[in-house]
C-alpha cells in the first residue's frame, strides 16, 4: 500500500472520528493507528494524515459555504490574520495526532 | 585526573556488550523523557482544546471543521427547501423567504403564524433573542459573567426584573396576550430542539455557552427593555440638582415645561411660533433642594443612560401626506425610528398571512410576537417616541438610612417590601447578591445619602402585544386607532394612513396624572399619599389629529401639543423641534409629494438647528472685526450652506463652536447637567443676560457676542488642531463624522466601524458629531394606492450569522439613502422565493 494511500485512509478515519465523536478523537485514533500498524505508520505520518483529514473536511465545507468569511470574521474575533484560523485548524489536529503517536510509539530495542 | 578522564578510562576497559547495554539504557532513558514530554504537551493541548485558555474559548469544538465555527459557513444561507416541526402547530405553515431574505409566513391561524414567527426569528437571530431578553431581565451575568454585573444591577435596581416576573405571572391562563406569547415561545423552542450542532450561533461558541429556552416572560423582558430605552427619565433629578445650585426659578427656566419653539405633533394654528421665554439669572441655591439632595454627588445618578438631548444622534421621524398633496392621489406615509444601530439590527422584517384574518408586512423586534411597524392591504403605520415623562421620584423618609425596613407614610411607618436579587454566573455560581426595597410606589434607590422611591409606567404596562394584533387587521385609520387605544408603554406618536386617503396621528400610551400642581419634573414628598399619581389620561385627551386641513401630519419627538391646546402636564425639557421644523417646511413647500421625494427627505442634510444658531455666531464674529482669527472663522461659517453632506466642510467648524459655546454658557452647571436647547435659544434673544457672563473672568462681564465670538475662535482652533487647516480638505464631514455599528457583543471584527454617512445632529437622518452608534434604524415609505406598495431598509441584514451574506447586505443601500421595494404579493407563489421552509405539526 502506498504511503499516500495510507495517509488518505488515516485522514478518512480521523474525519469519521471527528464527525461522529468530536475533535478529541484525533489523538486516540492516531495512538491506536500507530500501535495497530507500527510498520505502516509513524508520528510524522500521523501528523500529516490528521492535517490532511481536517483539510478534507474544510474543503468539503468550502464547497457548501463561505469559509473565507469564517476565516476573516472569526479569525478577526480571535485577532488572527485571515490565514490564521485555517492554519490553526490544520496545525491543531496535526499536533494532537503527532504527540499522541509519538507518546505511544514502541520503545527502541537493541 | 579529572572525572571525565576517569570515566573514559573505565569505559575503555568495558566489553562491547557492556557498552551496548549502556547505550540502550541511555536511549530508553531519553525515550522515556521524550514520551513524558509528548504526553505533557498533549495533555496541555487537550486542556486548551477542551477548556480554553484565558480569553480563548475551548479550541477543539471551536475549530472542529465539522461542527465548529466552520460549520457556520454551511448554514450561512438557507437551503432551497427545508422542513421543520412544531409540536403545537395546528396545521402546516409555509414560509417563503424572498430575495431579501424576508420570511413570508402563510399560516391558517394566527397562533400558528406566531409559532412560525418564533421559529424563523430563532433560526436567524437566536443569540440576539437571548441577549435582549437577558438585558431586559437583568440576567446578562449568566451569559457574560461578572463584566455584565453593573448592567444587570441597573436593570434590576430599576425594578425591571421584578416587573417581568409580575407581569408574566399576571398573564391570563388563556386568551390574549397569553396565547400569542405561548405560541411564539413554542416556535422558538421547537427551533432550539431541532437545531443541528453546526447551527449554534457563533457568539455561543465564543462564549462557550448554550441558548436558553424561551418563555412568555422573556418576551415581556424584551418589551421592558424597549421601555427602558425609550422612557428612562431623570428630568426630576436634574431639576432638583439645578435648583440646589442656581435656585428653583432658574431651574424651572433651564428645564422648561414647554418647548420655546412650537411645532407640535398635533397641528396648531400659527405654528411654527415661539413662546416668549425669560431665563432668570442664576440665583441662590434653593434650600429645600439642597436638603433633599443631602449628599447627592455632583454628577448625576445615571449619566450613562440619560435621555437624548440636543446634539445627540437619536430621535425618530414620521410623516404622512393626504391624497390632495400627493402626485398619485394616494396617501403616503414615511417613518424612520432612530435607535442604537447594532449588528444584527434591532429590527427583523417579516410578513404574516392568515387568510380571512391578517395579511401584514413590516418589522418586529426579535422576541415579540407582533409586527410593530408596517402595513397591511389597507393601512400603514409607524411610530416615533412621545418623550413623555413617565417616571417620578419621591424623597422617602425611612427608619434606617443604611438598611431601611419601613418608610413614613401619612404619619405612620409602613413596611417596605424587600426582595433579594441574586446574580448568577455562567456556571451557576453566585456573582453578587443585592437586597432591593419597594414602597407602594415602586423600587427604592439610594442616591447620595437619601432614599428615593420611583414610579414608572414601564414597570406596570409591559403585558402584551394584543393591540398590535388587532391593529394588524384594521381596514381604516379609525379601526386602527381604536385597536391601538389599549396600548400602554412605551408611548408613541402613532402615525397611520389608509387607502381611503385618511391620515391620522395620536400620541398613544399610558400618561399618568399627578397630584398637586400636576407636574412630574420635580421630586415629590414621599411622606404623604397626597403626592401619589391620581389616574391616567383618557384616550380622548391624548394629542391627536385626523385628516387635518393642512393635508399632512408629522412628528419628530417634539412636544406633542401646543400648550395653548393642552394644560395638563405631559413632560418637560422636550427635545427641540429642529427635525419637525425641517420636515414641516418640506411638506408645506411640496403639494405633489411622491415616494421618491419622501425617500430623499429621509436623508435630507439640511439643519434647522444650524439655521437657528449660525446667524448669531456670524454676527458675533462681525462684532469683533479686529480679531483676525474670529473674522476668518466667521467668514468660513457664513459661507457654509448649513448642510451635512459627506463632502461638506463647514459642519465641523459649526459643531465645534457650538460645543464650546454650550460649555462657556453653562459654566455655572456641571457638565452632565446641561439644559437642552430651549434655554439656549431663549438666551440668544437676551444678549445681556447674566448667564452669558463667564465666571472665570472676575474683572469683566461678558455678553452674548463675547461668548459666541470666543466659542467660534476656540472651535476654529480645535478644528484646525484636530483636522488641519480648512483648505487642506481635512474638514470634510465624511472624515470628521463616522458611524459605528457595533455587534451586540461589541466585537470589532463582527462590527461595521467608521461608516461615513451624511447627516449630523438634528438633521432628518441624525447622528452625533463624532458619529456614535445611533441613527435611522428602519426607513419605510408606503403608498396607499389601489394596491399598497412599500419600500424600506435598515442598516444590517436579516441574518444574525456573521458569515451569511444577509448579515450586513443592506448596509450599502441604507448608507446611500436608497430603499428596496418590499415584496407584498397576495399569494405564496408570487413571492420571489430563494428558500422555503415547511413547518409541520409534530415533534422535532
Amino acid at each position: 500500500m502506498s504511503r499516500w494511500l495510507r495517509l488518505l485512509i488515516f485522514g478518512a478515519v480521523v474525519d469519521a472520528g471527528t464527525i461522529f465523536g468530536g475533535w478529541w478523537t484525533v489523538p486516540i485514533i492516531a495512538a491506536v493507528w500507530l500501535r495497530a500498524l507500527p510498520r505502516w505508520s509513524s508520528a510524522r505520518s500521523c501528523m500529516l494524515g490528521a492535517a490532511l483529514g481536517w483539510a478534507g473536511l474544510l474543503g468539503w465545507t468550502a464547497v457548501r459555504g463561505p469559509v473565507d468569511l469564517v476565516a476573516r470574521r472569526v479569525g478577526g474575533v480571535l485577532e488572527l490574520p485571515v490565514w490564521g484560523l485555517p492554519l490553526l485548524t490544520l496545525v491543531f489536529p496535526a499536533l494532537l495526532a503527532g504527540l499522541a503517536a509519538r507518546a505511544v510509539r514502541s520503545s527502541p530495542t537493541r | 585526573m579529572s572525572r571525565y578522564h576517569l570515566v573514559r578510562l573505565l569505559a575503555r576497559r568495558r566489553s562491547p556488550g557492556q557498552i551496548d547495554a549502556m547505550r540502550s539504557r541511555s536511549l530508553i532513558h531519553r525515550e522515556s523523557l521524550t514520551r513524558v514530554a509528548c504526553l505533557a504537551t498533549l495533555a496541555g493541548l487537550l486542556w486548551i482544546g477542551a477548556q480554553g485558555s484565558g480569553p480563548l474559548p475551548p479550541l477543539g469544538p471551536l475549530i472542529d471543521p465539522f461542527s465548529g465555527v466552520w460549520a457556520l459557513a454551511r448554514s450561512a444561507e438557507f437551503p432551497p427547501a427545508a422542513v421543520g416541526r412544531i409540536a403545537a402547530l395546528g396545521a402546516q405553515v409555509r414560509v417563503v423567504y424572498d430575495d431579501r431574505h424576508v420570511p413570508h409566513i402563510f399560516a391558517s391561524s394566527e397562533p400558528d403564524a406566531f409559532r412560525a414567527l418564533g421559529y424563523v426569528t430563532a433560526r436567524d437571530r437566536l443569540f440576539q433573542l437571548d441577549l435582549q431578553a437577558r438585558a431586559g431581565g437583568g440576567t446578562l451575568t449568566e451569559l457574560l459573567g461578572a463584566p455584565a454585573l453593573e448592567m444587570d444591577r441597573e436593570i434590576r435596581g430599576l425594578g425591571l426584573g421584578r416587573a417581568a416576573e409580575r407581569l408574566a405571572a399576571a398573564l391570563p391562563d388563556s386568551g390574549e396576550p397569553r396565547a400569542s406569547f405561548d405560541a411564539y415561545a413554542q416556535g422558538v423552542n421547537a427551533y432550539l430542539d431541532a437545531m443541528a450542532p453546526g447551527e449554534l450561533p457563533l457568539e455561543y461558541r465564543l462564549l462557550d455557552r448554550l441558548p436558553t429556552r424561551w418563555s412568555p416572560q422573556r418576551s415581556i423582558q424584551v418589551m421592558l427593555r424597549m421601555g427602558y430605552t425609550l422612557t428612562l427619565d431623570h428630568t426630576d433629578l436634574d431639576h432638583l440638582r439645578a435648583a440646589a445650585l442656581v435656585g428653583i426659578t432658574a431651574a424651572d427656566a433651564l428645564f422648561p415645561l414647554h418647548s420655546p419653539i412650537q411645532e407640535p405633533v398635533q397641528p396648531a394654528a400659527g405654528s411654527p411660533h415661539r413662546i416668549p421665554m425669560f431665563v432668570p439669572p442664576p440665583g441662590l441655591p434653593d434650600r429645600g433642594a439642597v436638603t433633599t439632595l443631602a449628599a447627592l454627588p455632583r454628577s448625576g445618578p445615571a449619566a450613562s443612560v440619560r435621555r437624548p438631548i440636543e446634539g445627540e444622534g437619536v430621535g425618530s421621524n414620521n410623516w404622512a401626506v393626504a391624497p390632495a398633496r400627493t402626485r398619485s392621489g394616494a396617501a403616503l406615509l414615511a417613518g424612520d425610528p432612530h435607535l442604537e444601530l447594532t449588528l444584527p439590527s434591532i429590527w427583523y422584517e417579516a410578513r404574516l398571512h392568515v387568510p380571512g384574518s391578517v395579511d401584514v408586512y413590516g418589522v418586529t423586534i426579535p422576541g415579540l410576537p407582533a409586527i410593530l411597524i408596517g402595513f397591511n392591504r389597507d393601512v400603514a403605520w409607524t411610530f416615533t417616541n412621545t418623550e413623555a415623562d413617565l417616571m417620578d421620584r419621591w424623597a422617602e423618609e425611612v427608619d434606617d438610612s443604611a438598611r431601611p425596613r419601613q418608610y413614613s407614610l401619612d404619619g405612620a411607618w409602613v413596611p417596605l417590601e424587600s426582595r433579594v436579587e441574586t446574580y448568577l454566573g455562567p456556571d451557576g455560581e453566585i456573582v453578587a447578591v443585592d437586597t432591593l426595597r419597594f414602597s407602594h410606589r415602586g423600587p427604592l434607590q439610594r442616591l447620595g445619602g437619601r432614599w428615593f422611591s420611583m414610579r414608572w409606567t414601564t414597570l406596570e404596562s409591559g403585558g402584551g402585544t394584543g393591540a398590535f394584533h388587532r391593529a394588524a387587521g384594521a381596514r381604516t385609520v379609525h379601526d386602527w386607532l381604536e385597536a391601538m387605544a389599549t396600548y400602554q408603554s412605551p408611548p408613541q406618536n402613532m402615525l397611520v394612513a389608509d387607502r381611503s386617503g385618511t391620515i391620522g396621528i395620536r400620541s398613544t400610551g399610558r400618561f399618568p396624572i399627578r397630584a398637586g400642581d400636576g407636574r412630574g419634573d420635580r421630586v415629590h414628598d414621599g411622606t404623604s399619599r397626597a403626592s401619589d399619581w391620581t389616574g391616567d389620561w383618557r384616550v380622548t385627551e391624548y394629542p391627536q389629529a385626523v385628516s387635518p386641513m393642512q393635508g399632512f401630519l408629522a412628528s419628530a419627538n417634539q412636544e406633542p401639543q401646543d400648550p395653548r391646546d393642552q394644560h395638563r402636564y405631559l413632560g418637560a425639557n422636550w427635545i427641540p423641534p429642529w427635525r419637525a421644523l425641517r420636515i414641516n417646511a418640506l411638506l408645506r413647500a411640496d403639494s405633489a409629494v411622491t415616494p421618491e421625494t419622501m425617500r430623499q427627505w429621509q436623508t435630507d442634510p439640511a439643519s434647522a438647528r444650524a439655521d437657528c444658531y449660525v446667524p448669531y455666531l456670524v454676527r458675533a464674529a462681525a462684532a469683533h472685526p479686529a480679531d483676525t482669527t474670529l473674522a476668518h472663522a466667521g467668514r468660513l461659517l457664513a459661507a457654509w450652506d448649513r448642510r451635512y453632506t459627506r463632502e461638506n466642510e463647514g459642519a465641523a467648524l459649526f459643531e465645534a463652536a457650538l460645543a464650546v459655546a454650550g460649555s462657556r454658557l453653562w459654566d455655572e452647571l456641571p457638565a452632565d447637567l446641561r439644559p437642552g436647547s430651549g434655554a439656549f435659544v431663549a438666551l440668544l434673544e437676551d444678549p445681556a443676560n447674566a448667564w452669558w457672563d463667564d465666571r472665570s473672568t472676575s474683572d469683566m462681564v461678558e455678553r452674548r457676542d463675547d461668548v459666541l465670538g470666543a466659542a467660534l475662535v476656540d472651535g476654529y482652533r480645535a478644528t484646525v488642531r484636530a483636522h488641519g487647516p480648512a483648505e487642506f480638505g481635512g474638514w470634510r464631514w465624511s472624515k470628521v463624522h463616522r458611524l459605528d455599528i457595533w455587534h451586540l457583543l461589541r466585537v470589532p471584527a463582527l462590527s461595521k466601524l467608521g461608516v461615513d454617512v451624511a447627516g449630523g445632529p438634528s438633521t432628518l437622518s441624525p447622528s452625533s458629531v463624532t458619529g456614535g452608534g445611533e441613527g435611522s434604524s428602519w426607513r419605510m415609505i408606503v403608498e396607499l394606492g389601489r394596491d399598497v406598495r412599500g419600500w424600506g431598509t435598515y442598516p444590517g441584514g436579516q441574518s444574525g450569522n456573521p458569515v451569511s451574506r444577509s448579515y450586513d447586505d443592506r448596509l450599502a443601500t441604507w448608507k446611500a439613502g436608497q430603499l428596496a421595494e418590499l415584496r407584498f404579493p397576495r399569494t405564496a407563489a408570487e413571492v420571489p422565493a430563494t428558500s422555503e421552509l415547511l413547518l409541520e405539526p409534530g415533534s422535532p
